[in-house]
């Protein structure tokens, strides 16, 4: 385990943004945390990551290189008036890393950016000041990176690279990875673990599927044969072309399907669980 | 104004018919100084009045028969006017009379005291006094009232008595004709404006000790 | 520290506002100089005018030295104003830009981070200064050659050329002290404020209350040895006749002691504050 915080506390004024948060990350694992907005994502991060003081609970990190964690919080901050190489260079500067350029030109190279593009990156779109973001993240070889919705403001495309990205960081380079965002889709596929937290307090952690799923009431149906399926007309569903929505009602989603399998007439191809993030942000009964 | 008084009773005095010559001795001065054609000196001069503090100034000096002093220096100085009559011709400049008043004492000595009188409303001075060494004929003290500049009193000191031109001079005169601007910038507050209206009666004085080369006489 | 320090005067001179404020500086001291020029000629045709009948004069003291010494009696609002504006951005603007948590996202310590903009902005103060300097002399002594020096303080004061070139060096040496002062007090109200515009107002405000209260007399001399405001213009001091070194020294002392007091106050609140 690399990063463990037990219990952290943090209130501004009568405001409690945190009640006792307890979170771990191991080395090569993908941890989401998810919540809606202001439930307390960027505070525990800035906690974790040193900015902001904690009022109580304990936060140990567990490594011995010379920058434990690296993050980047909300948008990353980059010296605007400063080629993509520059910041790079006095990134590394500040923390005493001594670089080539031609270090650094390769380090620009694996975040998919142009190791001969001088220009200030003010002028940059935000899928690339991401990456520059993460670049810099990852100077001086951190065990762990923090990532505070690093998805936001990147379009599609945008977002499954830097998915790509994350996973190969992880699997490849054994970094712990802490991600939050309020998006399930850009989690949901990405992540070992997921925390959700809520209102400052986490509502509920485990295997992602297995948290996703939890809190699935519907499900989208894919297959053929089901407009005419007579399991699916007794149950709560709406048709589309190719699929169907399934609210779920008292059978559990693992009949239903044992039911559709053996249907004749009916060919399953997939079935993708629909989140409820009500249910999802729902505090767990102890 | 009582000495004013004074004088112009004892012009009208018949027995002073003698005042409306010009003073024997005074003539005998001027012809010695009308004997110089020309000269150069190094001058150095030091100022001596309470709120101006200056260092001692250097500078060269021409002088020629008939035509102005003309002076270099590499430093700014500022000479008096009346310091460089060292022939008095200022002082004959326009038509005058003389006032013989006889023998008097100058620090301890022996002087004729000769009183100059303009006789134009052109003259740039009311009076001047001269006191002047009889045995070398050297100007010992001239004591000059300005129309604008108030009173200046000149001391004349020689190296040997032979000389017609001194080797210190000693300028004495009223510093109200003095202005200085008080925006002027600089702790203007700590002026002390007191002291300020005092300076308005204040004396100082500028001494000029002079060498002299290439002195040319008749 | 050294990096951290090499790194901030890297960003500073990056950025092109930096230039701008740099030639600004010098629009302002060109603007000084012929203010001066004008306000040299109007003191001496007074202060000359009804000398003239009585003396006779050699020397030109509307020179080099005089412009010299008249700008230096401006620069101690002017060029303060526009280094406190500059000097604050240095850190206002990475607290917008959000850099300030960018950079404590490395392994930076808040503490080596807060020193290193002080000695920037002290390096960088150093550095405008010392173009200034320069360039008031060379082009003084160029437009308006050498001599004598006229200065009114305590008495009318004449010093040589070189007397006058060596006072008013001093007196430039002195008075950095009281724009590395000024230098300080912007950081500090950079990280009391972050925010620039804000920061600008209290930073005028302050230079102009500064201002201010150095022209109050005040009867004890406790309170113009140690009162801040008292120790700003301690270069005044260089063209006394006799140059009261001891007089300068302890105000030097003691507005060194205040820089350090000001910077320490900034280093605390910045290390105790959190990055949100």
């Amino acid at each position: 385990m690399i990063l463990d915080a037990r219990d952290v506390r943090k209130s501004y004024g009568s405001l409690e943004v945190l009640k006792g948060v307890s979170l771990s990350l191991s080395s090569g694992e993908i941890c989401g945390l998810i919540g809606p907005n202001g439930a307390g994502k960027s505070t525990l991060f800035r906690i974790l990551l040193g900015l902001v003081s904690r009022d109580a609970g304990t936060l140990e990190i567990h490594s011995g290189a010379s920058k434990p964690l690296g993050g980047i919080i909300e948008k990353p901050a980059l010296y605007g008036y400063l080629s993509a190489f520059e910041n790079l260079l006095v990134f590394s500067r500040i923390q005493g890393l001594k670089q080539s350029g031609t270090d650094i030109e390769s380090q620009l190279l694996q975040v998919g950016l142009s190791p001969n593009r001088k220009d200030p990156v003010r002028n940059f779109s935000m899928g690339m000041k991401q990456r520059l973001g993460l670049a810099i993240a990852l100077l001086n070889e951190p065990e762990c990176v923090i990532l505070d919705e690093p998805f936001s403001g990147l379009d599609p495309m945008g977002i499954r690279t830097l998915q790509d990205e994350i996973r190969g960081l992880a699997k490849a380079r054994g970094i712990g990875i802490l991600i939050s965002s309020h998006n399930l889709v850009e989690l949901g596929d990405l992540c070992d673990r997921l925390y959700v937290i809520n209102q400052g307090e986490i509502v509920r952690e485990g295997p992602a599927r297995e948290i996703l799923q939890q809190a699935a009431r519907s499900y989208i149906i894919y297959g053929t044969g089901l407009e005419s399926s007579a399991v699916l007309a007794a149950a709560h569903v709406e048709h589309r072309t190719g699929s169907v929505l399934l609210h779920l009602g008292e059978d559990s989603i693992h009949a239903i399907l044992r039911r559709l399998s053996t249907e004749p007439g009916v060919i399953l191809t997939a079935c993708v669980p629909q989140t409820n993030l009500a249910a999802l942000f729902e505090k767990t009964p102890e | 104004m009582k000495s004013t008084l004074l004088f112009i009773l004892t012009l009208l005095s018949p027995s002073l018919l003698s005042s409306q010559e010009i003073d024997p001795i005074l003539v005998s001065v001027k012809e010695r100084a009308d004997s110089i054609i020309s000269f150069q000196a190094s001058v150095q001069m030091e100022v001596d009045i309470s709120f101006v503090n200056m260092p001692v100034k250097e500078a060269e000096i021409w002088f020629t028969k008939g035509a102005p002093i003309s002076i270099s220096s590499e430093d700014f100085v500022m000479i008096p006017k009346r310091g460089l009559d060292f022939t008095l011709n200022e002082l004959y400049r326009y038509p005058f009379m003389t006032l013989s008043l006889g023998r008097v004492q100058l620090e301890g000595r022996d002087c004729h005291l000769v009183k100059i009188i303009p006789t134009t409303d052109a003259s740039d001075y009311s009076i001047a006094s001269v006191w002047i060494a009889p045995e070398t004929l050297q100007v010992l003290k001239t004591q000059i009232s300005t129309k604008k500049n108030g009173v200046y009193d000149i001391f004349y000191s020689y190296s040997g008595a032979q000389e017609i031109l001194p080797a210190v001079i000693k300028v004495a005169f009223e510093v109200s004709g003095v202005k200085i601007p008080l925006r002027f910038l600089g702790r203007d507050t700590q002026i002390d404006k007191g002291k300020k209206a005092d300076s308005a009666q204040e004396r100082g004085a500028i001494y000029l000790r002079i060498a002299y080369s290439g002195l040319t006489r008749k | 520290m050294r990096n951290l320090i090499r790194t901030e005067l890297f960003k500073i001179f990056r950025q092109r506002k930096t230039y701008y404020a740099i030639a600004a500086v010098f629009v302002l001291e060109a603007f000084i100089m012929v203010s001066a020029y004008f306000q040299g000629r109007e003191f001496l045709d007074v202060f000359l005018e009804n000398l003239r009948e009585s003396f006779e004069f050699q020397g030109n003291l509307l020179n080099g030295n005089l412009i010299i010494y008249l700008v230096l009696n401006s620069f101690w609002f002017h060029i303060p104003l526009i280094l406190m504006i500059v000097v604050s951005g240095f850190l206002t603007t990475e607290y917008k830009d959000r850099t300030v948590e960018a950079v404590l996202l490395q392994p930076v310590s808040k503490r080596n981070y807060i020193i290193s903009k002080y000695i920037a902005a002290l390096v960088f103060t150093a550095f405008i200064l010392g173009i200034l300097i320069i360039s008031t002399f060379l082009l003084s002594y160029l437009f308006f050659g050498q001599g004598d020096l006229v200065v009114f303080l305590e008495g009318l004061s004449f010093y040589s050329a070189t007397e006058a070139f060596n006072r008013l060096m001093i007196a430039f040496l002195v008075g950095s002290l009281t724009m590395f002062f000024y230098a300080v007090v912007s950081i500090t109200l950079a990280v009391l404020f972050q925010e620039a515009t804000v920061t600008w107002i209290v930073a005028a405000l302050f230079l102009i209350g500064t201002t201010l209260l150095l022209r109050l007399e005040f009867d004890s001399e406790w309170v113009n040895s140690l009162f801040f405001p008292k120790l700003t213009d301690s270069w005044q001091y260089v063209f006394f006749s006799e140059i009261p070194y001891r007089t300068i020294l302890n105000k030097s002392l003691v507005l060194i002691g205040y820089t350090g007091l000001i910077a320490w106050i900034g280093i605390r609140v910045f290390q105790k504050r959190d990055i949100t």
